[in-house]
């Protein structure tokens, strides 16, 4: 704690008017900032503290190690060193407050090598200051534009930490200059003995006068922070902590659908704090606005905005939640908003469009790419919710739909009695005929009664059949799973469909739970043979996702795979033998959102094709986890698309940039688009949209034939 | 102003593939899906609009048919109208359309309704019959093939479809009015809306509840009868024409041959 060389202060007069300043600033922060803490205390509850190690690890990675941002290297590094620079400025903004009281900080405080380096941290926010200037100024990516903070805040932001670093450099000059470099630093010592000359005693009174300017930035940025997009300074860490650890794909379930007072949000105050924590994290880097399938193709949804919509929406009803405006509560937040509209506007309708919410995929690129773990499809479904379940105020097409599924059991007017009839003829047995089936083969919807992926079903059959797997369906007692109601917004028909088929698949034993604590009892389970968990395996990766990561809310756990791992684990084990590079065509492979981004299946599928064929998989420019959605998630296939251009085109027309012949997918919708999407491009005497599971079976036509002709020649 | 919707219960149009019972000569309607016919759920949704547009007004929804047609009255309910009635009684089973009008006449009778809504036909029978004569059995003026409909002081009054648009035409209250199919889009329940017609009040009513005797009704009270039924014609294929530079001439020749030339 030596003193400085120089009081900054020079006083006891001086430091008491710091002081004041000091707890005066702290004081409207402290106002500021606490109606925002408020506002998140104010809304429901939501248990965010499981996985707790793996929180720990993940926000030291993504918080101090800066891994979100760096995905995108250039500003990413910028940004690196500026969160570094700034961690490390605050010591010396310590040591200089210290200085007031005569003290200064213990080991670091008079460490030439401290002050070496908090300089060269000056110097690379400097660089970096001049790099983000350029990207907001010149460069201009749509993305960064805001229409919550107006086109100020960001370059307010780059001014005020170009100050706190002018006037640290030259709160270092001149002391330097003032102590003859006894307060030593980088800066001091390169530009202080120039001033030499101006006498200690001017240097003394320009070094207190920059020190204060010094402080009064500081201050001023800390009092600006709370209204600005650079609240993400202090809420990122935390939303990182908190992110979501669950299974990724799975929706949040709405309780007691019976007792509820609402069914959705339609007003920010419903969403949870979690939910209004994003907004105060969001960066508005924009990110998730460069990978929107619906961003992309005209449609009025920005994921950014939905996400300072939501924040907008919040701090426009604040004294609505938090209750009678105080003297203290007008006058601190009064800029938190910037863009002036009087009334307040509802937010499902008027901050938010509907038009917004309904042109969602839900295809989580969004999400995936969000470099601070805020949860964009959550916060639409939630919405969805409201306009469905609340003012049944949806697109019209979406009635029949819901009629439908609920008095069907699956999208069309079509008797579920109907369901087995696609394997008419194929040697399909029913659950109910082969109840020890080790494996079921939930065919889903599309694949019991859409012509095409009728197609991809006795494909599959043809593959299982060759491995020889013990399997059967469920034929009429199978429903659909529910999954584009609950996307839509029908969390009702959802738990309807939901608690129904889990009655179905309990009764067949495979609930994990059940045949584990069967286990537990007596060691036995079905027909008194020891249980070994029973398998579910699907072509389509929206049954796939809600059986596996959703149906456990209801109870109903169960082990389901997708047919492109099954397929994977049947050739690895042996059990598929198939002629290698049998197919010479160039491929393409399109990852399905709800198997990649969702659960997290890249590798597998490709596996497949790689074997199959000579060229391996040639990728789209956009693939894996960034792949670019079909369309059709999110109940979107159940949609018209009015606006923009058609996603599914927009995709195909990725697929022919590769010059690929076969487009191959592994979900029945993409399937759907892409055969529309090919039409619709007049495409179809260059690209053939195929089902992994097709190109197998025909493999397999082409092992039992060795003699014809490699397929596509 | 009590406003009152005829519905009913009918097997599900869109998956249940009609069949008719060769000893009754009546459509099987056990042991297939049910559902609130969904000709009714837009005159439902025509009702509901008008009871909004009104305020201060109750809107019942009337059934009659067998236990099972509760479903059909909740599901009403659940869309927003106010009460239901279901007369049930077994007498009434075999009901034709007479039968049927005398029975629903006489439980609205007791209501005294200011407005009563019916779909123009049902989506199974498609007799169109019944509306008319509900009016007759209250001596009410029906309007026909409404496709908008608002109040006015003590009169009703429509805008009629015709083949080449519509007319406007209104009668005074009470009234039957019949809505043009397609006029209005079906309401899809709100969560409040199914929660809150398991709490609506739902009344059932017997044959004697309305002092009709059973002899009035049902398979006794029938005037109607079904002499034979038979197969329809399936329809013969329709015919492709490939141009080979005449096609133009070979469909003006099949236009003028159906004089639509």
């Amino acid at each position: 704690m030596a003193p400085p060389a120089i009081s900054p202060t020079g006083g006891w007069i001086g430091t008491t008017i710091f002081v004041l300043v000091f707890l005066a600033a702290l004081t409207v922060f402290g106002l500021r900032a606490g109606q925002l803490v408020t506002l998140l205390a104010k809304a429901r509850r939501e248990d965010r503290t499981d996985h707790l190690e793996e929180r720990i690890g993940d926000f030291l990675l993504v918080v101090l190690g800066q891994s979100g941002v760096l995905r995108d290297p250039i500003p990413g590094l910028a940004h690196f060193f500026t969160f570094w620079g700034f961690i490390i400025i605050q010591f010396g903004l310590l040591n200089l407050i210290l200085g007031a009281f005569n003290g200064s900080l213990p080991l670091i405080g008079h460490d030439h090598t401290f002050a070496a380096l908090l300089d060269l941290f000056v110097l690379f926010v400097l660089v970096s200051l001049i790099v983000f200037a350029i990207r907001r100024g010149i460069v201009r990516p749509r993305q960064l534009s805001s229409r919550l903070h107006g086109p100020w805040d960001g370059f307010i932001i780059l001014g005020l930490i170009f100050l706190v670093l002018l006037t640290l450099a030259l709160v270092e000059t001149f002391g330097f200059a003032a102590s003859h470099g006894e307060e030593w630093s980088l800066i001091g010592s390169w530009l202080g003995p120039s001033f030499y000359g101006l006498g200690t005693a001017t240097n003394v009174v320009l070094y207190r006068v920059f020190w204060w300017a010094h402080i009064l930035t500081v201050l001023g940025f800390l009092v600006y922070l709370p209204g600005s997009k650079h609240l993400h300074l202090m809420a990122t860490p935390f939303n990182v902590f908190f992110r979501n650890y669950g299974p990724r794909g799975a929706l949040p379930l709405l309780e007691n659908l019976e007792e509820r007072e609402d069914y959705g949000v339609s007003k920010a105050e419903q969403f949870t704090w979690k939910q209004l924590l994003d907004g105060y994290a969001c960066t508005e880097c924009g990110r998730c606005n460069t990978v929107c399938p619906a961003t992309n193709t005209g449609k009025p949804l920005l994921p950014k905005e939905i996400i300072l919509g939501v924040k907008e929406s919040l701090l426009d009803r604040r004294h609505e939640i938090v209750g009678e405006p105080n003297l203290f509560q007008k006058l601190p937040l009064a800029d938190v908003r910037s863009n002036g509209h009087e009334e307040i506007q509802p937010l499902v309708g008027g901050v938010i469009s509907k038009e917004a919410l309904w042109a969602c995929t839900t295809c989580g690129a969004c999400m995936e790419i969000c470099p601070v773990s805020i949860e964009h499809v959550p916060k639409i479904v939630d919405m969805r919710r409201s306009l469905v379940m609340e003012e049944s105020d949806f697109p019209p097409e979406v009635t029949s739909l819901f009629n439908n599924i609920e008095r069907n059991g699956n999208p069309w007017e079509i008797s579920n009695d109907r369901r087995a009839e696609w394997a008419a003829g194929l040697g399909v047995p029913l659950m109910a005929e082969n109840p020890d089936a080790e494996v079921l083969y939930w065919v889903g919807c599309m694949g019991s009664f859409d012509q095409r992926n009728r197609k991809v079903a006795t494909a599959l059959v043809k593959i299982l059949k060759a491995a020889r797997v013990n399997f059967a369906i469920l034929g009429p007692e199978e429903s659909c799973t529910g999954d584009p109601a609950r996307r839509i917004g029908n969390e009702y028909l959802w738990q309807m469909m939901a608690q129904q088929n889990i009655e179905v698949l309990n009764s067949y034993g495979f609930n994990t739970a059940q045949t584990e604590s069967e286990t537990a009892h007596n060691g036995h389970g079905h027909n008194g043979q020891t249980t070994r968990p029973r398998t579910i395996i699907t072509a389509c990766p929206h049954c796939f996702n809600t059986i596996k990561n959703e149906y456990p809310q209801l109870g109903g756990h169960y082990e389901v795979i997708h047919h492109s791992v099954f397929i994977d684990r049947l050739i690895r084990e042996g059990r598929l033998q198939l002629p290698a590079g049998f197919d010479q065509r160039k491929l393409t492979y399109h990852d399905p959102c709800y198997v990649g981004r969702y659960n997290g299946v890249y590798d597998e599928p490709r596996r497949v094709l790689t074997v199959l064929n000579s060229n391996g998989v040639t990728e789209m420019r956009r693939n894996r986890n960034k792949s670019f959605c079909c369309g059709g998630g999110g109940g979107r296939a159940w949609m018209e698309e009015r606006l923009g251009k058609r996603v599914n085109q927009t995709r195909v027309n990725e697929a022919l940039e590769t010059e690929a012949e076969v487009l191959a997918a592994a979900c029945p919708f993409c399937i759907m688009m892409f055969e529309d999407g090919v039409k619709g491009v007049e495409a179809e005497e260059r690209l053939q949209v195929e089902d992994i599971a097709e190109i197998v079976a025909r493999a397999l036509e082409e092992a039992a034939t060795p003699a014809t002709a490699h397929a596509g020649q | 102003m009590k406003i009152f919707v005829c519905v009913k219960q009918i097997p599900d149009p869109n998956t249940v593939e009609s069949k008719l019972d060769p000893a009754t000569k009546r459509l099987v309607r056990t042991g297939v899906s049910l559902v609130l016919d969904p000709g009714d759920e837009t005159t439902i949704a025509a009702a509901i609009k008008l009871r909004d547009s009104l305020g201060n007004s109750e809107l019942t929804a009337i059934s009659m048919g067998p236990a099972s047609a509760q479903e059909a009255l909740r599901r009403a309910l659940a869309m927003g109208v106010d009460r239901a009635i279901l007369i049930s009684d077994p007498a009434l089973a075999g009901s034709d359309v007479l039968g049927t009008a005398r029975t629903l006449a006489a439980a609205l009778k007791r209501e005294n309704p200011d407005l009563i809504f019916c779909s123009t036909e049902s989506t199974d029978g498609y007799t169109g019959m019944v509306p008319g004569a509900i009016a007759e059995f209250l001596g009410l003026p029906q309007l026909t093939f409404a496709r908008e409909i608002t109040v006015e002081g003590s009169k009703a009054v429509i805008k009629r479809v015709t083949q080449t648009g519509y007319e406007v035409v209104e009668s005074p209250l009470p009234a039957v009015v019949t809505i043009a199919s397609g006029s209005f889009e079906a309401i899809y329940p709100t969560m409040k809306g199914i929660m809150s017609a398991r709490k609506k009040p739902f009344s059932q009513l017997s044959l004697s509840d309305l002092g009709l005797e059973s002899s009035q009704v049902g398979e006794a009270g029938a005037r109607e009868q079904i002499l034979s039924i038979g197969k329809a014609e399936a329809r013969a294929a329709g015919q492709i024409i490939k141009d080979e530079g005449n096609a133009a001439e070979i469909i003006a020749d099949f236009l003028q041959r159906h004089q639509l030339l």
